[in-house]
Order: structure tokens, then C-alpha cells, then sequence
């Protein structure tokens, strides 16, 4: 045989497990890279299930998105959302994973500071770790915005960070959510969405003196110290929303349109726009199962007695 | 945050009431009667829009075909009672039982833009609905969100 088809030959018995090898690296990598794109995909939508777009992208209407900025008012005075880009030095680009859960679940900084909780850890505590991951996974592709936090405007008695320890120790109970048996995989993903993530409770609850959410009024409803009514989403026919049906929750999550035709407004607009239109018409029916199974609580925010 | 302002302007009404209790006291009280009343027929307004869109979501969204002939009633409706919205909104409507935040006096050009976005968008889907065409969801959430982008800015619970 000729010595040059006998090159290929050889070559041939070579190439042949060469080319599969590399077939198979290239289809572990696309597998790979499909993978990170789910995560990154499953980021968004948890970004846009737990509201972070609201409270930390500014109002305006061409702000950089998550930039921070937003105003947040409350009795303590007005706190503004951070940068939550992945800037190095202005946003969250040298953090890590955990850093992120320990935010999110603990409420405390890389450097191990309290954060207040207008940042709402206290319902993210129940976020699942891998949901943490998706949301990191997102964070990291988001556009770097070089914006600098704009500093807290407070009353000095809520100045001091240390303090919030005892805050904590009153009201953060630490934990993932926790699926109950007895109830349907519907209802627990509705109380996931509702609890861990989409924080309802937290300004749909009144709360105590010392701030925390009071636990006999869950979901049903308060005045804010701006006057502002919060209303009362228990099933409660004459002060809730006990004659909404299923379907009617939905619309609402969706486009803001209650039955009477009438249209969400002021925190709650928002709260859909940047949040609960974003979520599949399952999450949002799981939604309205979760709130239509709580007990109903006869309290109407709006009486000012 | 707005509550304060409100109610020192509904005290000093009050007291100019109270002060006024020698002649222009009738005239006074009138003037007050005439904000309150003016106050319900904007309410009522907007309860008819919100009604008219009711009807729209169960041919539109929920697909009630028994009413289509009706589609371009409710939409006309709303075309022509947002054609001027500010118009509803006098000075001085800006206390007792109202929704409507004093940021609207405040920022009144924003309002007027608002209030045209939504005449557009119903403009929009009348258009459509005359057209025959047969998907009018994306049209209907037009409308939809130029209302809620009102009512985020310049309306509350009280
Ligand atoms: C109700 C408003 C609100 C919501 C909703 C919210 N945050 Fe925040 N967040 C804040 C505020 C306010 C701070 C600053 C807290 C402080 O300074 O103590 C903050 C701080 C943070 C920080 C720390 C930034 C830093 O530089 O230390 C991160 C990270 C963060 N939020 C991420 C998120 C994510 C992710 C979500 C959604 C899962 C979210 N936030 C939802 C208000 C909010
Ligand atoms: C940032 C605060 C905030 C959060 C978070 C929030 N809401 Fe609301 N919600 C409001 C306010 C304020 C209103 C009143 C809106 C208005 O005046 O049009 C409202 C209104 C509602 C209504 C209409 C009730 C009625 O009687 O008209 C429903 C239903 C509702 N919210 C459900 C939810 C659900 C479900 C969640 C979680 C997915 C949620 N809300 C999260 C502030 C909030
Ligand atoms: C330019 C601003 C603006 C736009 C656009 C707007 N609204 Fe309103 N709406 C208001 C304000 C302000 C109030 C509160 C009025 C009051 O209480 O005096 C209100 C109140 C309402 C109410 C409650 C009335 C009551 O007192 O019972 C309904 C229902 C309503 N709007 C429906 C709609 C619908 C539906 C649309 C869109 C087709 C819409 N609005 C567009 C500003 C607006």
C-alpha cells in the first residue's frame, strides 16, 4: 500500500475518537451553556416574582434598571433602594453567591452589617437556595451601572445599625419555606409565591408597636402612618375580598383591573407592573388559591376609629 | 406624606366657615356644597369608565360573546369622557372625599399627558373594535395600563 494512504488510515483510526471527543465536549458545553441559560431565565422571572424591580430601580421614567434610588417612605424616614447591578464599586459586583443568600436570608451585609428591613428579608428568609442561585445567576448578567447609593435620610434614632440586632431577634424568624402536606402542590406554590417571594403580608398586614407584622392580622390590611389604606385581601366578604372569585385575583395580578373596572394605584400599580403581570397565569391562579384559603378576618383599614 | 398638607387646608376651610358666619356664610357654605358636588360627578365619571371597562374585559378577556355588538358602545363611551379628564379636576377638589392627591395641581402638565394617553389608547381600541379586528386583548391592556399609570401617581386610599 502506498505509504500516504496509509497515513490516512491511521489518521482515520485517530480522527475518528478525536472527533467524537471533541463531539462530545461541544455538546456538553451547548448542554452547559443551556443550563446557565435556564438558570439566567429562571433569575428574571424570580426577580420579577419577589419585586425587586420596583424598590431598586428609580422612578424615573428612563432610570437604569436596578440601579437603585427608589424612595421608600416610613416612619423612620425615607430609605432608597441600593444598586443591586453588578458594578464593582457602586453596585454588587464583588459579592459571591452567599453573600447574596446571607442578604436575602439573614439580612446582613458581606461585612456583616444589619440592613434595615425596608429591605424585606424577613419574608426572603423563606426563599428556597436555589432560587437564591437562579436570582444570582441573573444579577450577574444584568447591565453594570456605576451609580452611587444615595444615603438614608433617617430619624437619628434609627441611624444606628448595631441596634437592628434586637430588632431581629423580635421579628426574623429565620428558615425556608417549609410545603405543608395536607394541602395541595397548587396551594403551597401559592403560598411560596405569596410569602417567600411576592411578600403580600408585608404591606398588607398592620403592624405591631415594636414593627413587626402583627400575627393575628395577617393579610388583612392597614392604614400607613402617610394615611395612605392598604386594603384588607382576606377572604372576608364585607372588608376583604371575599365576593373576588379566583378569576377576578388573577385580572388583578395581571393588569391591575379589580370587578368593578376600576384600576390598581399607587404602590400596588407597581407592584404589578414590575412584578406579578411578569408570572405565568399558573403562578398567578396559585396566587388566588393561597389567598382564598386564608381565614377571613373581619377588619376594615380604612375606619379611622 | 400628603395627609398633613390636606388637612390644614380642610382646617383653614373650617375656620374661614366658622368666620364667615355673618353674611358670607350662606355663600360659604354653598361654595363647599359645590366642591363636594362637583367631587361626586367626577367620582361617578370615573365609576362609569371603570363600569364601561367591566363590560369590555367579559367580550374582550373573558370572551362573553353574547355582548360583541356592544364592544364599540363601552369604547366610544370611554373615548369621549377622556377626552378631557383634568377637566374633572378644578382647583380645590383637593380635600374632603377624595382619591385624588394634590401632586396633581402639582405636576398638572404630567396630568394632562396621562390623561391623553388614555384617550389614545381608547381611541385606539375603538378603532380596532370598528375594524372588526379580532384580537382586541393587546388593545384593552393598553387602555388598562394608561389608567393604572394615573392612578399610581395621583390617586391613594384614604
Ligand atoms: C420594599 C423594597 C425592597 C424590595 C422589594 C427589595 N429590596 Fe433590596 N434593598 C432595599 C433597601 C431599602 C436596601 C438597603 C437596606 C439598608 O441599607 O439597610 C436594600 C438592599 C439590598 C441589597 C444590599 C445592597 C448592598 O449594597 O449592600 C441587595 C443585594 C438587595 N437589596 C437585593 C434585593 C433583591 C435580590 C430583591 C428581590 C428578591 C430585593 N432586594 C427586594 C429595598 C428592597
Ligand atoms: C408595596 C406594598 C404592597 C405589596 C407588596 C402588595 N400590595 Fe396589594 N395593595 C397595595 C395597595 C397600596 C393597594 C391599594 C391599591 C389602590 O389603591 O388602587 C393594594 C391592593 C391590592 C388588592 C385589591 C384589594 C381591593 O380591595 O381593592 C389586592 C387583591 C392585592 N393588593 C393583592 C396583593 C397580592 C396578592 C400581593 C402579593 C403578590 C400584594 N397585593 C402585594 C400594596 C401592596
Ligand atoms: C389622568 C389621571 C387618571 C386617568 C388617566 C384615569 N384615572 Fe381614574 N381616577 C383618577 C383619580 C385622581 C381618581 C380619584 C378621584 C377622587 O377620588 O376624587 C380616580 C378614580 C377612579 C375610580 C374610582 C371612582 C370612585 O370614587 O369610586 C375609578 C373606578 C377609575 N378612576 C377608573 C378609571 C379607569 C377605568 C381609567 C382608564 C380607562 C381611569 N380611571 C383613568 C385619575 C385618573
Amino acid at each position: 500500500m502506498d505509504v500516504f494512504v496509509q497515513q490516512i488510515i491511521k489518521l482515520h483510526r485517530w480522527a475518528a475518537p478525536l472527533l467524537l471527543c471533541l463531539l462530545m465536549l461541544w455538546t456538553t458545553a451547548a448542554a452547559d451553556s443551556a443550563a446557565d441559560d435556564d438558570l439566567v431565565k429562571r433569575g428574571e422571572y424570580t426577580l420579577r416574582a419577589a419585586g425587586c424591580v420596583s424598590c431598586h430601580t428609580a422612578k424615573e421614567d428612563d432610570a437604569p434598571f436596578l440601579a437603585g434610588g427608589r424612595a421608600i417612605e416610613s416612619p423612620f424616614g425615607t430609605f432608597y433602594g441600593a444598586n443591586i447591578t453588578p458594578d464593582p464599586e457602586t453596585g454588587i459586583g464583588e459579592w459571591k453567591v452567599d453573600d447574596l443568600e446571607r442578604a436575602l436570608r439573614h439580612g446582613r451585609g458581606p461585612d456583616g452589617r444589619h440592613y434595615y428591613p425596608a429591605f424585606p428579608y424577613t419574608s426572603y428568609t423563606r426563599m428556597k437556595r436555589e432560587d437564591v442561585e437562579a436570582l444570582w445567576a441573573y444579577l450577574q448578567t444584568v447591565e453594570p451601572v456605576r451609580r452611587e447609593n444615595r444615603p438614608h435620610e433617617l430619624v437619628w434614632y434609627a441611624r444606628f445599625r448595631p441596634g437592628l440586632r434586637f430588632w431581629n431577634v423580635l421579628h426574623l424568624r429565620p428558615g425556608e419555606f417549609q410545603p405543608r402536606e395536607s394541602e395541595t402542590d397548587e396551594w403551597n406554590r401559592g403560598a411560596y409565591l405569596a410569602n417567600a417571594m411576592a411578600h403580600c403580608a408585608e404591606c398588607h398586614t398592620p403592624r405591631t408597636r415594636t414593627g413587626g407584622l402583627d400575627p393575628n392580622r395577617l393579610f388583612a390590611g392597614q392604614r400607613l402612618p402617610d394615611g395612605e389604606v392598604v386594603p384588607n385581601i382576606t377572604p372576608d366578604r364585607e372588608t376583604g375580598i371575599g365576593r373576588w372569585s379566583g378569576r377576578h385575583i388573577m385580572r388583578y395580578l395581571d393588569m391591575g383591573m379589580d370587578p368593578e373596572g376600576d384600576f390598581a394605584g399607587s404602590s400596588m400599580a407597581d407592584v404589578i407592573n414590575d412584578g406579578t403581570s411578569f408570572l405565568t397565569a399558573e403562578d398567578r391562579r396559585a396566587i388566588a388559591v393561597y389567598l382564598m384559603s386564608l381565614e377571613p378576618i373581619r377588619h376594615d383599614p380604612g375606619n379611622r376609629d | 406624606m400628603q395627609q398633613p398638607a390636606r388637612l390644614v387646608r380642610g382646617m383653614c376651610f373650617g375656620i374661614a366657615l366658622t368666620l364667615g358666619l355673618g353674611l358670607g356664610a350662606a355663600a360659604q357654605v354653598h361654595a363647599f356644597e359645590e366642591i363636594e358636588a362637583k367631587i361626586d360627578y367626577r367620582q361617578g365619571a370615573m365609576r362609569a369608565i371603570g363600569g364601561n371597562m367591566a363590560s369590555l374585559a367579559a367580550v374582550i378577556v373573558d370572551g362573553v360573546e353574547d355582548y360583541r355588538d356592544n364592544l364599540a358602545l363601552h369604547a366610544r363611551f370611554i373615548v369621549d369622557m377622556s377626552r378631557d379628564i383634568p377637566g374633572l379636576f378644578p382647583e380645590g377638589t383637593d380635600f374632603g372625599e377624595t382619591n385624588a392627591l394634590p401632586a396633581i395641581w402639582e405636576n398638572w402638565e404630567r396630568y394632562e399627558q396621562l390623561s391623553e394617553d388614555t384617550h389614545q389608547a381608547a381611541v385606539r381600541l375603538l378603532e380596532a373594535i370598528e375594524a372588526g379586528e379580532a384580537n382586541l386583548g393587546p388593545r384593552f391592556r393598553e387602555v388598562g395600563q394608561s389608567c393604572t399609570a394615573c392612578h399610581d401617581d395621583f390617586r391613594h386610599r384614604d
